[in-house]
């Protein structure tokens, strides 16, 4: 274009022309575009209708079979000494067997007990765990897990060699075998189910890894710690906080595994897990061995704010007297708002929603405390005859509450509406009328 | 003299199988498919159901919400009327929750039929 | 032939130059989203197709969400979308409804709906918002809370909602949005995979308009009896499933819908929450945790979930879209402008060097190219320099490929989740996407070039939709009495707020 200065000066007419033919566009390859364009139009429209069209004709012969396949299913399930699978699927046709499959998939994964084992010949009638083990042994990846679906379902654990062979590339893939072995319930589910999950240190868990891992330890809690106990400091801090998630919810089969590396991450430099920490501690309250290690008291000194709520809410959930104390003590002078709100809710579960303030409750018993007219008190207020009513003013400076009276507010208030939401008794007219705001 | 039986479930494979259980076992089964149909059945003046079965996650009305209206009499059946909730919500807060709400028995899925038949059976003839 | 014709002649077939060129590379680039988007669906068809045998309703390890519904002036419709929100299949659920300061009567709605209760204490921490005047419970639902605050706009209403909540994760609806009984088990899918990093995640918006609603939930799916209606629906279509399924398996998606969109609550704390100099701010927030995240050096993801789906209500007259789409384009703006460092920077990963450039280049320059082409063809005609080729390549350009993509994107839906069961449905999709592309699109750089005045003369305004609420016809007639369309200067919310800013964040928009 900058040849357009030049020939301006000298030929206005033919610079307009020769920009137009210097790009000009060949008939040719327009006529291409055309034709290209149309046949990819066309293709689209006839791709798309075509699927429609057989995606809906599917469909209406599906719905009733479907139908009509539940019915005999529950017949030959609970109707009869017998089911008879294998009879029943040789006189069915592929389209019928597919839906069968899909129903089975929905049923099996309601039921257990003696419904799912006869139900887990129905999956045999149908070849499925021939299948699934085929699938396995030369699929590809979608094939591999969909396989592990099935397999969890039938409650039908294959060979480990299989297993370690092919199921061990992605983290999706040991989560799913592990979870094989755990609805077969097997021997080995703990051991083999801790291996494939933690084995070469993950970096973090999906949530169903996690909750596989959490499945299979709580069937024999050994491995796991023994592995959490060894490995724990080489994992990543998204590792730990989900370890620490696990073990929280493992209370009731610790037995008395070694649990110093969840002490250990109390200190962790990581926040977040210094947090999770916490709340697994908060499940172990009547540990006295690991209750002697944890300080209370040290509480304040965390820089973190999400890490003094976490700490609170554990303490609340040991309960007793000590652990409230240190509570109580540790709120009042809490900096940050969102954790004094912890604490509040902690105490306020505890003492119930009707229980005064702490902090306050302390000064209002205190009957030896004599009202003086000093400095702080509002200019020409007598001290009356009885200490209960300025023990309020007489604390400095009074006219706005305290931060922590306002969480405790806040708190006892949704206290209120949540048990006025759940309750079933006569009380509950007083309660409403409690709420009236 | 016959048990009747209201149960309220969203999920049909549920349905078929409480059904088909509880018609077996001698019940006349009414079929609610979520918590404001089960709502109506129960608040029927000629309801006499022997148990009610509920499932908490239904839509219209969640399974607790309608077993603490029972619970609260505001409905025409019998405040006291036996009622399992059998749900897929089983961490210990929602087992709590059920049992706070007034459910007689709390089971989760998946489950196994004949257990639920048992206890249904322990409820009825108490 | 004078200096100045010369002159004229050579601006003209210059410009014609240009604008085909700059049309052929952004069609390619459409192009290729379009195709990456097909592989992402195929791949988010089988994700979805796996299905554990884990429970996820026994599963201590769930992610506990708070929906953040903003509303202002939502009287018909509020109590019905609350219901509806109450009843979505979801293990640990709040929701937290911000009373943005209504005219109507939108919170005596609720609180006669659900027994609400006002609760006696002030809020103990800073909310960044406008101030409180109260906060609502419920006496039978204690998954309920309500906010009512004073009027500061739809941002505000989100940061309230955003700082009210203990939950880790919120999901940010329209308060007219139904949201199907299972989207928000899927559209939480990415932080199940990935809980350490994903930040953000969206599902679809699809056009409610003539569906049959029942209960907050839509039981029947039909397109819509208008072209206007109808023609959006195509339009979705194809920026959901091409454009945001193309951009995420670049990994830079930089939009999420406002109206259905899961995020970390305390990610989005750390960024301020939403801001108020935005009408967009769904897109600017994406934009901004990229930003924010990047320059922190955190290994983050935000993701697209193709199968959940909220329903909305598209507006159905020009004048009301006409509106919103100029909102929309001036919000693109503003944000285009706002994140204008992180162009070209390898620092933001694709979304800085690649995204964004291209983004802006397509969505917000391109429709003004469009339009100025629009209106160089007859110049050009009437002085008889129009060059019957360049003409063919424009049209080529614009309306053919514009056709071809938009039915490629029908076909994206037909082949994954097929919604529109009945092939007659397809077939009148297919109608749309010609439509579109004859009549709409041209519209539509009339709108950005007035979008684009607005913008330069700071106007900030929203705009009222005139709405009919869903459900019975009852409903609607109440509807009539409490719509105001009103001026549009009052920080209000319009009801549709996706900004599906056409496409890709757009997907392929013709061009």
């Amino acid at each position: 274009m900058s040849v357009i200065p030049g020939l301006i000066a000298t030929s206005p007419r033919i610079t307009g022309d020769l920009v137009l033919q210097a790009v000009e566009i060949p008939p040719v390859a327009l006529t291409l575009a055309v034709v290209v364009l149309a046949s990819l139009l066309a293709a689209v429209v006839i791709v798309t209708v075509g699927y429609s069209v057989r995606a809906a004709r599917r469909r209406r012969r599906r719905v009733p079979a479907r139908a009509g396949l539940r019915s005999e299913l529950l017949d030959r399930l609970y109707g009869r000494d017998e089911p008879a699978w294998d009879e029943w699927v040789a006189g069915l046709s592929a389209l019928e067997r597919d839906e069968l499959e899909s129903l089975l998939d929905v049923y099996l994964r309601e039921l257990e007990g003696r419904d799912a084992a006869e139900l887990a010949g129905l999956g045999t009638a149908l070849g499925i765990d021939e299948r699934a083990r085929r699938e396995i042994a030369e699929g590809d990846y979608w094939d591999r897990i969909h396989a592990l679906v099935w397999l969890a379902l039938l409650r039908d654990p294959p060979d480990r060699g299989l297993l370690e062979a092919r199921c061990t590339d992605t983290p999706r893939e040991r989560a799913a075998a592990a979870r094989v072995l755990h609805a077969a319930a097997t021997d080995d589910c703990a051991t083999t189910g801790v291996d494939l999950l933690l084995r070469d240190n993950p970096s973090a868990f999906s949530v169903f890894g996690v909750d596989t891992l959490y499945r299979v330890a709580e069937r024999d809690p050994t491995p796991f710690f023994e592995r959490a106990a060894a490995d724990f400091n080489d994992w990543e801090p998204a590792l730990q906080r989900q370890a620490l998630l696990v073990v929280r919810h493992l209370t009731t089969v610790v037995g008395d595994a070694d649990l110093s590396w969840v002490v250990g991450a109390l200190s962790s430099p990581d926040p977040r897990v210094r947090s999770a920490a916490w709340r697994a501690l908060g499940a172990y309250g009547w540990n006295r061995r690991l209750r002697g290690v944890v300080d209370p008291e040290a509480i304040p000194d965390d820089p973190d704010p999400t890490v003094r709520a976490s700490a609170y809410r554990a303490l609340g959930v040991w309960g007793d007297a000590d652990a409230i104390g240190a509570i109580e003590a540790a709120a009042t002078a809490e900096p940050d708002a969102r954790a004094r709100i912890a604490a509040a809710e902690t105490l306020v579960s505890h003492r119930g929603p009707d229980a005064p303030v702490p902090g306050r409750s302390a000064s209002l018993v205190d009957e030896d405390s004599r009202p003086t007219a000093d400095a702080t008190s509002p200019a020409g207020a007598t001290p009356p005859a009885d200490g209960s009513a300025l023990p309020a003013d007489a604390t400095p400076p009074a006219d706005e509450p305290a931060p922590f009276e306002v969480a405790w507010a806040w708190a006892t208030e949704h206290a209120r509406f949540d048990r006025l939401a759940r309750d079933i008794s006569a009380e509950r007219e007083r309660l409403r009328e409690e709420v009236r705001g | 003299m016959s048990k009747s039986a209201v149960i309220a479930d969203d999920d049909e494979t549920i349905r078929s199988i409480l059904e088909y259980k509880l018609s077996n076992a001698g019940f006349d089964v009414t079929v609610c498919h979520d918590g404001e149909e089960g709502r109506a059945a129960l608040d029927d003046p000629d309801a006499d159901p022997d148990v009610v079965v509920l499932d908490v996650m239904m839509p219209r009305l969640k399974g607790t919400q309608l077993l603490r209206t029972v619970r609260r009499g505001e409905l025409a059946v019998d405040p006291d009327v036996p009622v399992v909730m059998l749900t897929s919500r089983g961490q210990e807060a929602d087992v709590l929750e059920g049992l706070e709400s007034g459910a007689d028995e709390y089971l989760t899925k998946p489950f196994s039929p004949n257990e639920l038949l048992v206890r249904i059976e322990r409820l009825v003839g108490r | 032939m004078t200096t100045l014709g010369a002159l004229g002649t050579a601006v003209i077939a210059g410009s014609g130059v240009f604008i085909v060129a700059y049309y052929l590379l952004i069609n390619a680039g459409y192009l290729a989203i379009h195709v990456l988007a097909l592989l992402q669906l195929r791949d988010s068809v089988r994700e979805s197709a796996w299905s554990p045998s884990f429970r996820e309703f026994d599963s201590p390890f769930y992610p506990g969400v708070a929906m953040v519904v903003p509303a202002y002036n939502e009287a018909p419709t509020i109590v019905e979308s609350v219901r509806s929100m109450l009843a979505l299949n979801y293990p640990d659920q709040e929701i937290v409804v911000v009373n943005d300061g209504s005219s109507d009567t939108t919170l005596e709605r609720l609180v006669g709906a659900f027994g609400l209760r006002p609760v006696d204490a002030e809020v103990p921490y800073d909310v960044p918002s406008e101030p409180i005047r109260g906060v609502y419970r419920s006496a039978t639902h204690e998954d309920l809370l309500v906010v009512d605050k004073e009027n500061g706009g739809k941002s505000d209403a989100l940061n309230a909602g955003v700082w009210l909540t203990d939950k880790e994760l919120f999901c940010a609806v329209d308060a007219d949005t139904l949201i199907d009984r299972d989207a928000l088990l899927d559209v939480v899918a990415p932080f199940l995979e990935d809980p350490s990093r994903t930040v953000a995640s969206g599902g679809t918006i699809r056009v409610a308009n003539d569906c049959v609603v029942q209960d907050g939930q839509v039981k029947e799916i039909n397109l819509p009896k208008t072209g206007l209606a109808g023609v959006q629906v195509m339009e979705y279509l194809r920026a959901f499933y091409s454009g945001r399924l193309g951009l995420a398996r670049l990994k830079g998606l930089i939009l999420i819908s406002g109206a259905f969109g899961v995020f970390r609550t305390d990610r989005v704390r750390d960024i301020g929450g939403y801001r108020h100099d935005t009408v967009t701010e769904d897109f600017d927030v994406v934009v901004r945790l990229h930003e924010h995240l990047s320059d922190a050096d955190v290994d983050y993801r935000i993701e697209f979930v193709p199968e959940p789906v909220a329903w909305t209500e598209v507006p159905d007259t020009l004048r009301a879209l006409g509106r919103q789409r100029r909102r929309w384009y001036r919000g693109m703006l503003e944000t285009v402008v706002a994140s204008r460092r992180m162009f070209f920077r390898r620092a933001y990963g694709r979304v800085g060097t690649v995204i964004l450039p291209f983004f802006t280049a397509a969505e917000a320059i391109g429709p003004l190219i469009e339009g100025v082409g629009y209106v160089l063809l007859p110049i050009a005609w009437y002085l008889g320099i129009l060059n019957i080729e360049f003409f063919l390549a424009f049209l080529l350009l614009t309306v053919g490929t514009g056709m071809f993509l938009s039915w490629f994107g029908v076909f994206s839906e037909v082949w994954s989740y097929n919604r529109y069961a009945s092939p007659w449905d397809v077939l009148r999709l297919l109608w749309y996407g010609v439509l579109e592309n004859f009549g709409y699109r041209q519209w539509k750089t009339v709108v950005a070039w007035h979008g684009l005045i607005e913008y330069l003369r700071g106007d900030r305004s929203w705009g009222v939709m005139e709405r009919r609420g869903f459900g019975s016809d009852a409903e609607t007639a109440a509807a009539g009495t409490d719509e105001t369309a009103t001026d549009e200067t009052a920080t209000d919310e319009t009801a549709t707020d996706e900004t599906a800013t056409d496409e890709t964040a757009t997907s392929g928009q013709r061009r």
